[in-house]
């Protein structure tokens, strides 16, 4: 279980003005500012939970895996991981924690992959036979058996990050934090990689923390979310509650028949957003409207097919951080 | 006994990471060796021959020619790694992993850093076999094994004091964004007052007197002497003793400056 009581990060940094001039000054007088990473945070994730973490840059996601996995001090607050204080780096809590940067690599790259694990199997002192199973298991899943004996920094961003899964995952933790797991891949990596994730969370059922710009990633791998902006929560639920809550809109798609379509650009739907693409009309309607917008365009165009549904996970998320930014 | 199996594993898998480069391991060997000698050759010969004499303390050409041939890769040998492999990780994030896995900072380090220093025992030993080969060094240095197990002992243990030495201007990137000049002027104050670029003994008395009160001429003179076997094993253990008292002092306030350090870390990125 993890629990976070009143936390909150601030960072100290120093400002330069730009050019040759800034640094000079900046040799004899330099300027501070405080940035608040982490706000007066509550949060509570139950064993076997899943959460996703979202926010745009800056938010303060990072910051707080980083703190939940020891990395870095909090400036106040309590924090609680499986029992144990990830600051006080106590070794019966780093040997079931892992934590997955896919922004920064933790393998040794002038190495093979092998030869990494198998000082991770030292370091974590996992059984011979353990050890073995556990990189054929993973190596198998992820398709990247015969990729490691290769050196690590010659291995393609995807296989890259796929070994940096296995070598998170070794030691069979029980917290994973994964930040920013699919970042830079292409999308038969992505997917490979979720269902990897998605099979490993069925099989050991860890404490997992999801951070992530891809929705995708989001909405198959997690139950429950997290929104994030400048350092505080502002929203914390499930998917199901984000779709009751905020899915405002519905999405209508219509194919318009090639002689009408000019005339369907002509059409004007109050409260409604309207693309056109190809013989595609797509209009962002309020729920309460879709039926009569559906109606409009049905008795004034020819239409070949028609299809309303609610707006994806991803704009309905998009929509909320977006209305909190103009706030 | 497992902190010690980690310790080996780690120690091996550095040098396997060393040797993978090879090209540069040639270059480094035969490019330091040539420069050492020309500059050794050149230099000393044109002092002897202006000085008209065949020892200058205590130095003849002989064993000046072979203690310039040396002294470099015992100064390396005990430098272990770059300037920048403990600042780097601070910089670049790469210390997150120590602070996630059950293992301790130091211990890694100092594995890492000995394998660095144990690459240079192969060139250490090859140059003394050719050397030894070519020129006659009876009168120079006394190999027996007893003063090899000796050697190499003060080079582990002057390896480690300045692997202390140096993590302490290391670690000071949690608060400075570049440690690199304090670096240089550390690496050049052990070379310069420890004797790698001028035999000490070549300093005058005076400086000598104090520099008895710095860690320097027992992190190079000291091991240079115990090569040519100009000790005794009173002054071996004094000298040895005292090493380590330095290593002790220089280990505490490293270890006082990373546990405040890490406070200071970000981790990179915000």
């Amino acid at each position: 279980m993890i629990q976070v009581k009143n936390l909150s990060k601030t960072f100290k940094v120093h400002t330069k003005e730009p050019g040759f001039m800034g640094s000079l000054k900046s040799l004899f007088s330099r300027k501070y500012v405080t940035k608040q990473a982490l706000n007066n945070i509550d949060l509570t994730v139950n064993p076997g939970e899943i959460i996703g973490l979202i926010g745009s840059n800056g938010a303060g996601k990072t910051t707080l895996t980083k703190i939940l996995s020891g990395i870095i001090h909090p400036t106040s607050g309590e924090v609680s991981v499986v029992g144990f204080d990830p600051w006080k780096k106590d070794n019966r809590y780093r040997s079931q924690m892992s934590l997955i940067m896919g922004q920064k690599a933790q393998l040794w790259w002038d190495l093979p992959a092998m030869d990494g694990f198998l000082l991770l199997k030292e370091i974590y002192k996992i059984p011979e036979q353990e050890f073995y199973e556990s990189v054929n298991y993973l190596s198998e899943c992820l398709m990247v058996t015969d990729q490691l004996k290769i050196q690590v920094r010659k291995l393609s961003l995807g296989e890259r990050m796929k070994v940096e899964l296995i070598a998170a995952l070794l030691h069979k933790p029980k917290v994973v934090f994964l930040d920013e797991p699919t970042i830079g891949l292409d999308l038969l990596a992505q997917k490979a990689v979720r269902k990897f994730i998605k099979e490993y969370r069925e099989k050991y059922k860890p404490i997992m923390i999801l951070t992530s710009h891809y929705m995708e990633d989001i909405e198959e791998l997690c139950e429950r979310v997290v929104i994030m902006k400048e350092g505080s929560f502002i929203f914390d639920g499930s998917i199901e509650k984000i779709k009751k809550d905020f899915a405002t809109n519905r999405l209508i798609k219509a194919s318009v028949s090639l002689e009408d379509f000019d005339k369907a650009k002509n059409l004007q739907f109050d409260k409604c957003e309207t693309l056109f693409n190809g013989g595609i009309i797509t209009i962002h309607a309020p729920k309460e409207l879709a039926i009569d917008v559906s109606k409009k365009l049905m008795n004034s165009v020819k239409i070949i097919d028609l299809n309303i549904q609610e707006e994806d996970i991803g704009s309905i998320i998009e929509e909320i951080m977006k209305k909190e930014i103009e706030r | 006994m497992s902190a010690l199996s980690t310790f080996k594993n780690i120690y091996f898998m550095e040098l396997r990471k060393l040797i993978t480069y090879r090209a540069d391991f040639w270059i480094n060997f035969l490019g330091q060796t040539v420069f050492s000698i020309l500059i050794a050759f050149y230099l000393w010969t044109s002092i002897f021959e202006s000085q008209g004499v065949d020892t200058i303390n205590g130095f003849t050409l002989n064993k000046i020619f072979f203690y310039y041939l040396i002294v470099p890769i015992v100064f390396r040998l005990q430098q272990g790694e770059t300037i920048g492999a403990i600042s780097g990780d601070i910089y670049e994030g790469r210390l997150n992993k120590f602070l996630l896995y059950p293992l301790s900072f130091y211990l890694y380090k100092i594995a890492t850093y000995l394998a660095h220093s144990s690459f240079f025992i192969f060139q250490l030993f090859a140059l003394t076999i050719i050397y030894s080969v070519f020129f006659d060094t009876k009168n120079e240095v006394n190999f027996t094994f007893i003063n090899l197990f000796l050697f190499v002992i003060v080079l582990i243990v002057s390896s480690i004091t300045y692997f202390f030495l140096n993590s302490i201007t290391e670690l000071l990137a949690f608060w400075a964004d570049n440690i690199w000049s304090l670096g240089v002027v550390t690496r050049f104050m052990t070379s310069f007052f420890g004797g790698a670029i001028i035999p000490i003994s070549f300093f005058p008395q005076w400086a000598l007197s104090i520099l008895d009160y710095t860690p320097f001429p027992y992190m190079i003179n000291f091991p240079m002497k115990v090569f040519f076997g100009e000790y005794t094993l009173s002054t071996y253990f004094q000298s040895l003793t005292i090493l380590m008292m330095w290593m002790g002092l220089f280990a505490v306030v490293s270890n006082s400056i990373w546990t405040k350090g890490k406070y200071q870390y970000t981790g990179v990125g915000i």
